[in-house]
């Protein structure tokens, strides 16, 4: 009876073991060192748009793709810190996507050269799947699969940040990448001058107080936060005197249905945004300048 | 001893039943983000971002997103789950006041398009209704 018994919770114990094992993720990568975990809110950050909107809305206008706004991959050698690998990883992941918009096969691996050797070493590299990313590059016929590889597993790389505690890395990314859409934006409007560029850029006031209140958040946890925090300063003081008001009529915005899909079209909300090329030209300078900062 | 036994089997069995069918309970995404990513492309649309539905077995009564929509672009929220009825998405302003539903009390439509006016955050919050699924996937996409 005894021994059965044992043969019962020897069993258990084995399966037990098996699952307990599948649980884990494979290859997570391991924080090394005493590092201090930093818990953000995950899903504030998700909410800043992705940077490519810009990028989508400077292909649909016409704006010419200009292999010089983009930074250089020899450039990843000056990266000798998590924070700016972290901060040039978001830049070159906005360069990726531009390149990918763009139809841009060389640049494109350009820049997933540079993002490996970025994640690799901030060890996040098993987050992203490389040889896929390269395959959807190769089969260039289908742009709408590279593009969902690609930030699926930039989207992956937040995630498994998240799942780690280092929400400190993901808002330099995230920072990174959006600071680098603006920078295309704002080099495009200086050589076009386009209506819709020029909006893109004045609605980014949303998305940088979106930064900002999560950077104000986090600023005490570590000093680069605290740094990021009041190198964007020079762009919130760009951005002070653009208004963007929305007046709401009381009725709805009508919804139809069109197929098998429901539509709104929000007719009922009137949008004036008040920018001046003055306050173009002084975010041009405050985001070259955070800009230079970063990658150089 | 004998009754002690049995109770002892009964929940390593459980015990076991348990461990192996929860780990086949997880919600793996992959092949219906697939399927929302193939809506995008005969309307038009790009893909921007995919969101993971997971209620964790009905633990969650609603899974939540947020995202900053830009006024002057077109948003598609495509779903899809192993039920073609059941998820459905509420699309909230920053007020957190309900703009439209994929769901009308009646009727679950696979997508919801926004012609958005307000650049601002907006909520999208997720559920199932009368649905023994918890596992789904949702991709927001984007056009001029």
């Amino acid at each position: 009876m005894i021994f059965s018994m044992k043969k019962i919770l020897v069993s258990f114990s084995l399966v037990f073991l098996l699952f307990s094992c599948k649980e884990e993720v494979k290859d997570k990568p391991k924080v090394e060192g005493n590092k201090v975990v930093v818990k953000i809110d995950f899903k504030a950050l998700e909410a800043v748009p992705n940077p490519i909107e810009i990028a989508s809305l400077m292909k649909d206008i016409g704006i010419a793709y200009d292999q010089n706004y983009i930074n250089h991959v020899d450039n990843i050698s000056k990266y000798d810190t998590d924070f700016k690998k972290a901060l040039n990883l978001g830049i070159y992941s906005t360069d990726l996507g531009y390149a990918n918009i763009y139809d841009q096969s060389q640049e494109s691996i350009n820049c997933i050269t540079a993002i490996r050797e970025l994640s690799q070493g901030l060890k996040i590299d098993s987050y992203f799947d490389f040889d896929n990313v390269k395959k959807a590059i190769d089969q260039r016929d289908n742009p709408q699969e590279l593009l969902k590889v690609t930030l699926t597993n930039l989207q992956k790389i937040n995630e498994g940040l998240d799942e780690e505690d280092r929400g400190d890395v993901t808002l330099f990314i995230i920072t990174g990448g959006w600071i680098e859409a603006l920078h295309l934006s704002c080099t495009a409007a200086k050589a076009k001058n386009k209506k819709e560029l020029l909006e893109k850029i004045a609605d980014q006031k949303i998305a940088l107080k979106q930064l900002i209140d999560i950077l104000d958040k986090n600023k005490d946890k570590n000093t680069h936060l605290a740094q990021l925090r009041t190198d964007l300063d020079e762009i919130v003081a760009a951005y002070a005197a653009v208004n963007i008001e929305s007046t709401e009529k009381i009725k709805p915005a009508p919804t139809k249905q069109v197929g098998d899909e429901v539509v709104i079209d929000q007719t009922n909300i009137e949008t004036k945004i008040s920018f001046t090329p003055e306050d173009l030209n002084k975010i041009i300078a405050a985001v070259d300048k955070m800009r230079a900062k970063i990658i150089g | 001893m004998k009754n002690s036994l049995k109770v002892v089997k009964s929940v390593l069995v459980m015990m076991f039943l348990f461990f192996t069918f929860g780990a086949y309970a997880q919600c793996d995404v992959t092949k219906y983000t697939d399927k929302c990513v193939e809506k995008l492309k005969p309307a038009g649309f790009r893909y921007l971002k995919s969101y993971k539905i997971d209620t964790q077995n009905g633990k969650k009564a609603v899974v939540d997103y947020a995202y900053v929509l830009s006024a002057g672009i077109t948003y598609i929220i495509t779903l899809s789950s192993t039920d073609t009825k059941g998820l459905f998405v509420r699309l909230l302003d920053s007020q957190k006041k309900e703009i439209v539903s994929s769901y009308n009390g009646s009727q679950f439509f696979p997508a919801v398009q926004i012609k958005a006016q307000k650049t601002g955050i907006y909520y999208f919050s997720y559920a199932f209704k009368d649905s023994k699924t918890h596992c789904g996937a949702s991709v927001l996409g984007l056009k001029r």
